[in-house]
Order: structure tokens, then sequence, then C-alpha cells
């Protein structure tokens, strides 16, 4: 989708990222780099600024200082190159027309994406199949579970076969069916050679396909031994 | 429907209020003032809906939670802008002309037409017009708010612009300003070319004018709406309303 991006090794890099909300410090000075083709998954509680790093790294939110770069394109200078590269699923089901059905969604974000009409259809067979949505792909939105609109927005994330993929607490409304296509979802990305960044409130789950875990608390990020969810997996399994 | 309904209907109301005007520059011909009602009310049909569909279009968006989303896909800001403004100026295109058509039945006519000038007239004044609606846009995604100054100040330009009175009936302070509004001489361009004989250097005037405001609210209105985003990634405020 996009042309030679000018880092080939770096997916997602961010440098002393700060952001303050309302007054309040959300994000102190956030460091992070995340290898292409990896996956990386970032904990936190409720508050943390996960959603914030995200939006940055979308593009949707400016930060106070530092840099956010997606394959080497700043997300401030460069920002319509960063959408080119990424697929995002906020953690917002609102953000889905839902007075549309699931396939009229897909078909609306890809042809906005300049996707064409034969590729948003055949992609979006595939996705919705993938992603066992093709049972109620004709029906509204507005009918659908919270986990079939988050798969929903999974598909549509992917849609524009992005080069790296952005993860707001994906496993919300999830059943055990669900967390599991997920999963395998995340594990195929990283195959096919996708950066995938999946933020939630418990990530322990993800250990055996992260290839780096890390914690965001106060406002900054750690990484996280993968020793330390050892014995914590039933929680995402 | 209801649109089509609605539009009919006030412009079959002013086929009977023409017959009771005898004044001025309608003096003699009860059809003319209906003539005169009827190019201004279509073309206003066509142009408030083209402005005021970005800032309603973007306002949705953000109470729909849809905003931020379409903020992130890879499509420049000032595209997301102009279709707002598209889906408006579609839908009441639509409308107006079905509208016309029935205008006919109850007795419009038109002296001549000057085909060129008529389109020159409709584009320019429908790029302006987006461009006022995108600053607009700009205004709801800045503030959260502005759609109702948006549609007061429209309300404002309709009426001195000449929309159902010659401007020259206003005081001479309101004729002043109506000459800072585009519609002005989108309307005297218009009925110059459907309804008069005017010289040509009068129309030829009045889309100079049409141009230059064309020229100024196009950079302005794309400057407006980046600005506009700038800001709300800034206050993070693109997933809220």
């Amino acid at each position: 989708m996009v042309a030679a991006p000018p880092n080939d090794s770096v997916g997602i890099e961010v440098r002393e990222l700060s952001k303050r909300l309302r007054g309040k410090e959300v994000l102190g000075s956030v460091n992070l780099v995340v290898p292409r083709g990896t996956v990386c998954a970032i904990e936190g509680r409720n508050g943390a600024g996960k959603t914030t790093l995200v939006r940055i790294l979308a593009t949707v939110m400016s930060p106070d200082s530092g840099t956010a770069r997606i394959n080497g394109y700043d997300t401030e200078s460069h920002g319509l190159a960063v959408r080119r590269s990424i697929g995002v699923s906020f953690a917002n089901e609102r953000s889905l027309y839902w007075r549309l059905n699931a396939y009229q969604n897909l078909q609306f974000f890809g042809r906005i994406a300049g996707m064409p009409k034969a590729s948003v259809a055949a992609r979006s067979t595939l996705l919705l199949e993938e992603l066992n949505l093709t049972a109620v792909a004709d029906g509204q939105v507005a009918r659908m579970s919270t986990g079939q609109r988050q798969r929903l927005m999974l598909a549509r994330a992917l849609l524009t076969e992005p080069v790296v993929t952005l993860l707001d607490e994906p496993f919300r409304g999830l059943d055990d069916d669900g967390i599991h296509l997920l999963k395998r979802v995340i594990a195929r990305l990283k195959e096919s050679g996708n950066t995938v960044l999946v933020v939630a409130p418990m990530i322990r789950g993800l250990d055996w396909v992260a290839d780096s875990m890390h914690r965001l608390e106060g406002g900054v990020i750690r990484t996280i031994d993968k020793s330390e969810s050892d014995g914590s997996a039933s929680e995402l399994s | 429907m209801s649109g089509i309904i609605a539009g009919f209907w006030g412009l079959v109301a002013f086929r009977f209020v023409s017959k009771l005007v005898n004044s001025g520059q309608f003096s003699g011909d009860s059809t003319s003032y209906f003539r005169f009602t009827v190019v201004g009310l279509l073309l206003v049909s066509i142009l408030v809906p083209t402005a005021t569909g970005a800032s309603m279009s973007a306002r949705n968006e953000q109470v729909q939670g849809t905003l931020e989303y379409l903020a992130s896909q890879p499509v420049p800001r000032l595209a997301l802008g102009l279709s707002w403004s598209a889906y408006g100026f579609i839908e009441s295109s639509v409308i107006a002309i079905i509208v016309a058509v029935l205008t006919v039945m109850i007795g419009f006519n038109v002296a001549h037409i000057d085909i060129p000038v008529v389109i020159a007239t409709i584009f320019l004044s429908i790029v302006i017009f987006s461009a006022i609606g995108n600053l607009g846009a700009a205004l709801v995604i800045m503030l959260q708010q502005g759609m109702s100054l948006v549609a007061g100040l429209l309300s404002v330009v309709v009426i001195i612009s000449g929309t159902l009175f010659p401007i020259s009936e206003f005081p001479s302070w309101i004729q002043a300003i109506s000459h800072l509004s585009p519609l002005t001489y989108a309307l005297e361009a218009l009925r110059s070319a459907l309804l008069t004989n005017q010289a040509p250097t009068s129309i030829a005037k009045d889309l100079a004018i049409l141009t230059g405001f064309a020229l100024m609210l196009m950079p302005l209105s794309s400057f407006g709406l980046s600005r506009a985003f700038r800001v709300a990634q800034r206050k993070g405020s693109l997933g809220t309303y």
C-alpha cells in the first residue's frame, strides 16, 4: 500500500513522548521501539495512557513533546503517509456506522481508503469469513453483540492490508472462541511480516506470540520479562 | 420526498404572492416577481444545504463517534470536508431540479437562457458555499459547536443578498452589507442569464467577483479545516462530543 518507507527495520518508534490531557500527565516520557514484523504487547491499568499512545500513533492526537514514527514516517509531519501504513482498531465500537451492516461498513471504509470496489468486496468477504462474521454480515451493526462489533472493527483495521496494525483493547467483549480467533489473526499477521501493537489491561495470554511485552504505568513504559506472565496465561487463554 | 414537497409548496405560495406585488421593477407583469423569487429560492435551496451540510455532517460524525476513526483513514482531511459538502450539494441539487421542473407547470418561464453563464455562476457558487461549509465544519471540529452560528449567518446572508426582494428595496446600510455577500453577485448573474437581457460587462463583473470570492475562500477553508484538525488533535477531542 505504501511507497518505500524511509526506515526498513523499525515498525514503530517512540522517543520521549509526552502528553497532558485536561491538566493531567497521561504520558510522561515514553520510549518504545518495535522492530518490523514483530508483535509488541503493552498492558496498563485504566487511564494509564494506552489509548492515548495508540491515538498518537494513529495521528488523531498530537503529542506535547517527543516523536512517534511508523515505518520511519513521523506522525506529525507525515500524517497521511502514516495513515496509509496503518490499520487501527480503537476501543470504541461507536466508530462503526451502526445503521449500516457489517459488509456496508467495510465497503465504506475500503472505498474512502481508495481501494477498488472489487478488491474491497473480495477482501471483505475473506475477513468476514476469517473472523466468523459471515452469518451476521447482512444485519445492522446496531443488532450485533459487543464481541461481534469488536471482530468487525478488527476486520476493518485489516481491510487495507496495512503493514502496521494498532489494536486498542481488542479482547474487550470477546468470548473464548473470539479470543482464540483474535490470537490466530495476530499470529497470522506476524507470519506475514506485519508489525502489530496490542494494548490492553491484560496481555498475559499473548506471551506465546508477542516478541516484546511492556507495562505502561505512571506515564512511562517498562519492559516485562516474559517469565513475569507465567502462571497468568489463563487470563487471556 | 419531503424536501421536494416543501420546496414546491413554498414556490406555489410565491406564485400567489406575486399577484399582489405590482410596484417598482415588478409593475406591469404579475409573473415577474414570481420569476424573480423562483431563481432566488432555487439557487439558495442548493447553496444553503451545500454549506450547512459540511458542519452538520461533521457534527453527526462527532456525535456518532465515527469522526476520530475517519480522521485515522488514509485520506487528506480536506477531502473529508469536501465529501461532507458534496452530500448536501448532491441531495439538494436533485431536489432543486425536480422542483424547477414542477415550477414550470405553475407558470415559471425564462426570457432566455445563457447556458455558459448559468453553469459558471452555479459552479462558482458551489465552490464558494462548499468553502463556507468547510469553515463551518472547522468550527464544529474545533469547538464541538458552531452549527447554529453557521445556520444563523446563512439565513441573514440569504435575506440581505436579494433572494426574495431586490436589494434596492433595502436601506442603504443593508445594501452596503449585501455587497459583501457572494450570494448577491450569484443571484444577479443568474437572474441576468435567465430573466433579463443585461449587458455582458455587468455579468462579467459579477462572475469576476465570484471568482475572487472562490479564490479567497478555497485556501482559507482548506487552512481552516486543517487547523481545526490540528487543534482537535492537540486537545485530544476528535473522539469526544
